[in-house]
């Protein structure tokens, strides 16, 4: 399977530039690319009804792929899996993919798990998990009008969040 | 003809521009919408950004356009409508058909 297989539509919006699927979106977007027979899809929030269509895709035609951060789209940057591992889980945050993978009927955290495996970065996950949930997930202001905390995740994300690393440690154990 | 995706095409010129104008003179590091920090943002950086979205209306402060209509007011009942439209072609169509005794 190649990048031009991927290509979900006839529209000109997508297409395939040098080792990069990509999509337009008022400007070019990388979507996916190929490494040593794996497929990488960026979890790109911008174009986040094409991933998770791409995704699907991926699903049906049983390839394995795993997921990084749109900042390694720039050759220029070294890739470094604390910054790969602190996406996945700031993506899983973010309701448009939380909310859209399980629509799909896609684990996220499973092809997290296997990507963790595959990499052996293990010892980096408690921090980044601890960082996500304290700067993002439970981000709060207090509101004086109502006199309540207001949070800016809602209150499903943030009762998974609380109980994901044991989830990721039984995900790993299976 | 100027179609839905004709319509489309111009908003997103319309975006691109105001987008790129607003990169050409932001010197601050922006956070994007991913959750990355960028030195020099650029037009990509901004896209799913409050700016894209507030951006996208065809609303402006010149006099030329700030009285059109965004929306189609086939729609629903409107109180205005600017130009030569359907419905006032339609009354001084019957007009002419009344004054040549067709109907």
């Amino acid at each position: 399977m190649e990048l031009y297989d991927l290509i979900l539509d006839n529209s000109g919006n997508w297409f395939v530039k040098g080792n990069f699927l990509m999509y337009r979106k008022y400007v070019n977007i990388p979507v996916c690319f190929i490494e040593d027979d794996i497929f990488y899809i960026f979890l790109d929030v911008k174009i986040h009804n094409q991933v998770l269509k791409l995704t699907k895709k991926l699903v049906k035609n049983k390839v394995e792929f795993y997921f990084t951060t749109p900042e390694y789209s720039n050759p220029k940057i070294e890739i470094d899996n604390n910054k790969v591992v602190y996406h996945y889980l700031y993506s899983y945050s973010q309701e448009k993919f939380f909310y859209g993978f399980r629509k799909i009927g896609f684990d996220l955290i499973q092809n997290f798990v296997y990507w963790i495996e595959k990499e052996k970065c293990y010892d980096i996950l408690k921090e980044n998990y601890d960082e996500v949930l304290k700067k993002i997930v439970n981000r709060k202001w207090y509101d004086f009008y109502t006199n309540k905390d207001v949070f800016e995740c809602n209150t499903e994300i943030r009762d998974d969040f609380s109980t994901l690393f044991r989830e990721i440690q039984i995900n790993r154990i299976l | 003809m100027r179609d839905r995706a004709w319509r489309k095409y111009k908003q997103d010129i319309k975006v691109i521009k105001r987008l790129s104008k607003l990169t050409n003179g932001y010197w601050r590091r922006y956070k994007d919408v991913n959750g990355i920090m960028r030195d020099e943002p650029i037009v990509q950086d901004f896209i799913g950004s409050s700016y894209n979205f507030m951006y996208k209306t065809y609303t402006t402060s010149s006099d030329d356009s700030k009285y059109k209509s965004k929306y189609s007011s086939n729609k629903k009942n409107s109180w205005y409508r600017d130009g030569d439209n359907r419905e006032r072609q339609k009354v001084n169509f019957l007009n002419i058909l009344k004054e040549y005794g067709i109907i």
